[in-house]
Protein backbone atom coordinates (compact mmCIF):
# COMPACT_ATOMS: atom_id res chain seq x y z
CA UNK A 1 0.00 0.00 0.00
CA UNK A 2 2.89 2.26 0.97
CA UNK A 3 4.41 1.84 -2.17
CA UNK A 4 0.75 3.04 -4.26
CA UNK A 5 0.71 5.70 -2.25
CA UNK A 6 4.24 6.72 -3.25
CA UNK A 7 3.69 6.42 -6.81
CA UNK A 8 0.34 8.33 -6.27
CA UNK A 9 1.76 11.12 -4.65
CA UNK A 10 4.99 11.11 -7.28
CA UNK A 11 2.56 11.26 -10.05
CA UNK A 12 0.49 14.27 -8.50
CA UNK A 13 3.57 16.23 -7.92
CA UNK A 14 4.75 15.33 -11.78
CA UNK A 15 1.48 16.46 -12.95
CA UNK A 16 1.87 20.03 -11.10
CA UNK A 17 5.14 20.81 -12.10
CA UNK A 18 4.07 20.01 -15.65
CA UNK A 19 0.96 22.25 -15.27
CA UNK A 20 3.67 25.33 -13.37
CA UNK A 21 5.84 24.52 -16.66
CA UNK A 22 3.11 24.38 -19.32
CA UNK A 23 3.76 27.08 -21.55
CA UNK A 24 1.26 30.58 -21.03
CA UNK A 25 -0.80 32.29 -23.57
CA UNK A 26 0.69 35.94 -23.47
CA UNK A 27 -2.15 38.53 -22.81
CA UNK A 28 -1.82 41.22 -25.18
CA UNK A 29 -3.42 44.39 -26.65
CA UNK A 30 -5.77 43.64 -28.98
CA UNK A 31 -4.95 46.60 -31.67
CA UNK A 32 -1.61 47.17 -33.61
CA UNK A 33 0.87 50.00 -31.63
CA UNK A 34 3.55 51.72 -33.16
CA UNK A 35 5.51 50.44 -30.24
CA UNK A 36 8.89 48.50 -30.16
CA UNK A 37 7.70 45.10 -28.87
CA UNK A 38 10.23 42.87 -27.04
CA UNK A 39 8.88 39.35 -26.40
CA UNK A 40 10.75 37.00 -23.94
CA UNK A 41 10.13 33.88 -22.11
CA UNK A 42 10.64 35.40 -18.43
CA UNK A 43 10.84 31.85 -16.87
CA UNK A 44 10.18 28.18 -17.15
CA UNK A 45 9.03 27.34 -14.08
CA UNK A 46 6.74 28.57 -13.39
CA UNK A 47 5.82 29.66 -17.13
CA UNK A 48 6.24 33.41 -17.21
CA UNK A 49 6.11 35.41 -20.47
CA UNK A 50 6.82 39.38 -20.70
CA UNK A 51 6.05 41.48 -23.16
CA UNK A 52 7.45 44.80 -23.52
CA UNK A 53 6.23 47.21 -25.20
CA UNK A 54 8.40 50.76 -25.40
CA UNK A 55 8.92 53.78 -27.80
CA UNK A 56 11.20 55.25 -25.14
CA UNK A 57 9.35 57.88 -23.47
CA UNK A 58 6.15 55.35 -22.74
CA UNK A 59 6.37 52.11 -21.09
CA UNK A 60 4.27 49.33 -20.87
CA UNK A 61 5.12 45.90 -19.23
CA UNK A 62 2.68 42.76 -19.28
CA UNK A 63 3.45 39.56 -17.35
CA UNK A 64 1.85 36.17 -18.51
CA UNK A 65 2.26 34.08 -15.33
CA UNK A 66 0.90 30.50 -14.63
CA UNK A 67 -1.20 30.13 -11.45
CA UNK A 68 -3.79 28.50 -9.79
CA UNK A 69 -6.62 30.87 -8.95
CA UNK A 70 -5.70 33.74 -6.58
CA UNK A 71 -7.19 35.90 -4.03
CA UNK A 72 -6.89 39.67 -5.38
CA UNK A 73 -4.98 40.60 -2.40
CA UNK A 74 -2.15 38.80 -3.35
CA UNK A 75 -1.99 40.75 -6.30
CA UNK A 76 -2.03 43.51 -4.19
CA UNK A 77 0.96 42.34 -2.85
CA UNK A 78 2.77 43.17 -5.73
CA UNK A 79 1.21 46.67 -5.82
CA UNK A 80 2.34 47.21 -1.74
CA UNK A 81 6.27 46.64 -2.86
CA UNK A 82 5.86 48.94 -6.35
CA UNK A 83 6.61 52.30 -4.62
CA UNK A 84 9.53 51.23 -2.95
CA UNK A 85 11.82 49.33 -5.65
CA UNK A 86 10.59 51.69 -8.02
CA UNK A 87 12.08 54.54 -5.87
CA UNK A 88 14.85 52.39 -5.43
CA UNK A 89 15.10 51.29 -8.92
CA UNK A 90 15.20 55.39 -10.59
CA UNK A 91 17.61 56.24 -7.86
CA UNK A 92 20.35 53.48 -9.00
CA UNK A 93 19.98 53.31 -12.43
CA UNK A 94 19.42 57.49 -13.65
CA UNK A 95 20.54 58.71 -10.04
CA UNK A 96 17.52 60.36 -9.74
CA UNK A 97 15.56 60.82 -6.35
CA UNK A 98 11.94 60.36 -7.11
CA UNK A 99 9.05 60.18 -4.51
CA UNK A 100 6.21 57.55 -6.06
CA UNK A 101 3.08 57.89 -3.86
CA UNK A 102 0.07 56.00 -4.68
CA UNK A 103 -2.83 57.79 -5.82
CA UNK A 104 -5.59 55.56 -7.09
CA UNK A 105 -6.29 51.54 -5.80
CA UNK A 106 -9.24 49.23 -6.42
CA UNK A 107 -9.26 45.16 -5.53
CA UNK A 108 -12.37 44.95 -7.57
CA UNK A 109 -11.93 46.98 -10.77
CA UNK A 110 -14.31 45.63 -13.97
CA UNK A 111 -11.14 44.95 -16.79
CA UNK A 112 -11.55 43.21 -20.02
CA UNK A 113 -14.25 40.80 -18.21
CA UNK A 114 -12.33 40.23 -15.06
CA UNK A 115 -12.24 41.62 -11.92
CA UNK A 116 -9.01 43.17 -11.47
CA UNK A 117 -6.82 44.93 -9.00
CA UNK A 118 -5.78 48.11 -9.97
CA UNK A 119 -3.10 50.82 -8.47
CA UNK A 120 -2.20 54.49 -10.08
CA UNK A 121 1.49 56.12 -9.02
CA UNK A 122 1.98 59.57 -9.45
CA UNK A 123 6.26 59.67 -10.30
CA UNK A 124 6.47 63.43 -8.07
CA UNK A 125 9.98 65.54 -8.21
CA UNK A 126 11.26 68.47 -6.36
CA UNK A 127 12.49 71.07 -9.15
CA UNK A 128 14.36 74.26 -8.60
CA UNK A 129 12.41 77.59 -10.19
CA UNK A 130 14.13 80.63 -10.68
CA UNK A 131 17.82 82.25 -10.42
CA UNK A 132 19.79 82.39 -7.20
CA UNK A 133 19.49 83.82 -4.87
CA UNK A 134 15.54 83.95 -5.70
CA UNK A 135 15.18 79.75 -6.04
CA UNK A 136 11.95 77.86 -4.96
CA UNK A 137 11.26 74.89 -4.73
CA UNK A 138 8.13 72.88 -6.50
CA UNK A 139 6.95 69.52 -6.26
CA UNK A 140 6.25 68.44 -9.81
CA UNK A 141 4.43 65.63 -11.05
CA UNK A 142 6.42 63.58 -13.63
CA UNK A 143 4.76 60.66 -14.68
CA UNK A 144 2.23 58.23 -13.94
CA UNK A 145 2.73 54.76 -13.01
CA UNK A 146 0.04 51.86 -13.46
CA UNK A 147 -0.66 48.32 -12.80
CA UNK A 148 -3.55 45.76 -13.59
CA UNK A 149 -3.25 42.46 -12.32
CA UNK A 150 -5.87 39.87 -12.94
CA UNK A 151 -6.87 35.87 -13.14
CA UNK A 152 -7.82 34.50 -16.46
CA UNK A 153 -9.82 31.93 -15.76
CA UNK A 154 -10.00 30.68 -18.75
CA UNK A 155 -6.43 29.17 -19.01
CA UNK A 156 -5.31 29.59 -15.34
CA UNK A 157 -3.01 32.40 -15.87
CA UNK A 158 -2.58 35.61 -14.18
CA UNK A 159 -1.85 38.45 -16.07
CA UNK A 160 0.39 41.70 -14.51
CA UNK A 161 0.39 44.79 -16.54
CA UNK A 162 2.89 48.13 -15.74
CA UNK A 163 2.64 50.76 -17.38
CA UNK A 164 4.58 54.76 -17.24
CA UNK A 165 3.52 57.26 -18.99
CA UNK A 166 5.71 59.85 -21.03
CA UNK A 167 7.27 62.42 -18.73
CA UNK A 168 4.27 65.66 -18.36
CA UNK A 169 5.43 68.78 -20.13
CA UNK A 170 2.06 71.08 -20.03
CA UNK A 171 2.70 72.23 -23.61
CA UNK A 172 3.62 69.44 -25.67
CA UNK A 173 0.63 67.76 -27.45
CA UNK A 174 2.49 65.31 -28.53
CA UNK A 175 3.36 63.60 -25.57
CA UNK A 176 -0.34 64.06 -24.66
CA UNK A 177 -1.31 61.99 -27.62
CA UNK A 178 1.32 59.33 -26.66
CA UNK A 179 -0.18 59.13 -23.21
CA UNK A 180 -3.58 58.62 -24.92
CA UNK A 181 -2.29 56.33 -27.14
CA UNK A 182 -0.63 54.35 -24.28
CA UNK A 183 -3.85 54.74 -22.38
CA UNK A 184 -6.00 52.94 -25.34
CA UNK A 185 -3.34 50.24 -25.44
CA UNK A 186 -3.10 49.35 -21.41
CA UNK A 187 -7.08 49.22 -21.85
CA UNK A 188 -7.67 46.53 -24.71
CA UNK A 189 -5.30 44.38 -23.30
CA UNK A 190 -6.96 40.82 -22.95
CA UNK A 191 -6.57 37.13 -21.85
CA UNK A 192 -4.55 35.43 -25.15
CA UNK B 1 -9.28 23.10 -24.08
CA UNK B 2 -6.12 24.51 -22.66
CA UNK B 3 -4.18 21.50 -21.61
CA UNK B 4 -2.41 22.81 -19.00
CA UNK B 5 -6.05 22.81 -16.96
CA UNK B 6 -6.33 19.29 -18.20
CA UNK B 7 -3.31 18.69 -16.74
CA UNK B 8 -4.49 20.20 -13.41
CA UNK B 9 -7.32 18.48 -13.43
CA UNK B 10 -6.16 14.99 -13.63
CA UNK B 11 -3.39 15.30 -10.52
CA UNK B 12 -6.42 14.50 -8.98
CA UNK B 13 -7.02 10.87 -10.33
CA UNK B 14 -4.02 9.44 -8.45
CA UNK B 15 -5.45 10.16 -5.12
CA UNK B 16 -9.03 9.28 -7.05
CA UNK B 17 -7.71 5.98 -7.43
CA UNK B 18 -5.63 5.26 -4.77
CA UNK B 19 -8.85 6.16 -2.50
CA UNK B 20 -10.91 3.94 -4.37
CA UNK B 21 -8.32 1.20 -4.17
CA UNK B 22 -8.77 1.79 -0.33
CA UNK B 23 -12.25 2.04 -0.03
CA UNK B 24 -12.43 -1.23 -1.80
CA UNK B 25 -10.17 -2.87 0.84
CA UNK B 26 -11.20 -1.23 4.03
CA UNK B 27 -14.50 -0.14 3.19
CA UNK B 28 -14.12 3.27 5.22
CA UNK B 29 -16.39 6.06 4.81
CA UNK B 30 -12.93 8.42 4.73
CA UNK B 31 -12.20 6.52 1.51
CA UNK B 32 -14.83 7.23 -0.10
CA UNK B 33 -15.09 10.41 0.78
CA UNK B 34 -11.29 10.60 -0.58
CA UNK B 35 -12.79 9.46 -3.60
CA UNK B 36 -15.76 12.28 -3.65
CA UNK B 37 -12.97 15.06 -2.98
CA UNK B 38 -10.36 14.07 -5.66
CA UNK B 39 -13.87 13.74 -7.98
CA UNK B 40 -14.57 17.73 -6.57
CA UNK B 41 -10.88 18.96 -7.45
CA UNK B 42 -11.32 17.83 -10.77
CA UNK B 43 -14.73 19.07 -11.58
CA UNK B 44 -13.25 22.16 -9.83
CA UNK B 45 -10.97 22.90 -11.87
CA UNK B 46 -13.14 22.94 -14.69
CA UNK B 47 -15.62 25.24 -12.71
CA UNK B 48 -13.02 27.86 -12.20
CA UNK B 49 -11.78 27.70 -15.92
CA UNK B 50 -15.50 28.27 -16.56
CA UNK B 51 -16.47 31.04 -14.02
CA UNK B 52 -16.39 29.58 -10.08
CA UNK B 53 -14.74 31.49 -7.55
CA UNK B 54 -11.35 28.82 -7.30
CA UNK B 55 -11.23 30.31 -3.57
CA UNK B 56 -14.52 28.15 -2.73
CA UNK B 57 -12.38 24.92 -4.11
CA UNK B 58 -10.03 24.26 -1.12
CA UNK B 59 -13.05 24.66 1.59
CA UNK B 60 -15.36 22.48 0.18
CA UNK B 61 -12.66 19.92 -0.40
CA UNK B 62 -11.70 20.20 2.99
CA UNK B 63 -15.56 20.19 4.44
CA UNK B 64 -16.08 16.41 2.15
CA UNK B 65 -13.02 15.33 3.96
CA UNK B 66 -14.35 16.54 6.98
CA UNK B 67 -17.77 14.76 6.61
CA UNK B 68 -15.27 11.38 5.94
CA UNK B 69 -13.13 11.52 9.05
CA UNK B 70 -15.77 12.17 11.22
CA UNK B 71 -18.09 9.23 9.92
CA UNK B 72 -14.97 7.20 10.65
CA UNK B 73 -14.75 8.52 13.98
CA UNK B 74 -18.34 6.82 14.78
CA UNK B 75 -16.87 3.53 14.02
CA UNK B 76 -12.65 4.04 14.78
CA UNK B 77 -11.98 5.95 17.72
CA UNK B 78 -7.84 5.61 17.10
CA UNK B 79 -5.89 8.13 17.93
CA UNK B 80 -5.10 8.39 14.26
CA UNK B 81 -8.18 9.39 13.05
CA UNK B 82 -9.07 11.65 16.10
CA UNK B 83 -5.62 13.51 15.22
CA UNK B 84 -6.41 13.14 11.22
CA UNK B 85 -10.06 14.50 12.10
CA UNK B 86 -8.42 17.55 14.53
CA UNK B 87 -6.03 18.34 11.38
CA UNK B 88 -8.82 18.59 8.81
CA UNK B 89 -10.36 20.90 11.37
CA UNK B 90 -8.22 22.86 12.00
CA UNK B 91 -7.24 23.75 8.20
CA UNK B 92 -10.97 24.29 7.68
CA UNK B 93 -11.22 26.70 10.11
CA UNK B 94 -7.47 28.51 9.16
CA UNK B 95 -8.68 28.32 5.29
CA UNK B 96 -12.21 29.88 5.97
CA UNK B 97 -11.25 32.92 8.20
CA UNK B 98 -8.15 33.44 5.96
CA UNK B 99 -10.48 33.99 2.83
CA UNK B 100 -12.57 36.21 5.21
CA UNK B 101 -10.18 37.87 5.83
CA UNK B 102 -8.19 38.11 2.42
Amino acid sequence: MLGISAIAYSSVALMYAAFFAYPVSPAVPQSTFDFVIEDKEYSKFPSIHETIYTNGRALLVIATVRTVSAPSSAYSMIFDRVEGYAEEFVAENYGVEVDLREEESSASYPFSGHSAVRSVFGVYKEVAFGIEPFVTFKEVKLAEVGGLAWFCDVDFESVVLFYVTPVYFADDESLEALSDDLGSMVGEVQCH
Amino acid sequence: MNPAIILLAAASIPMAAVSLYRYLEYRRPSSAAGVVGAGWSAAGVFLVSAGMPGLLLLPCLLAILLLGSMADLRHDRSRIVIVRTAVIVVLLVAVSAGLVVL
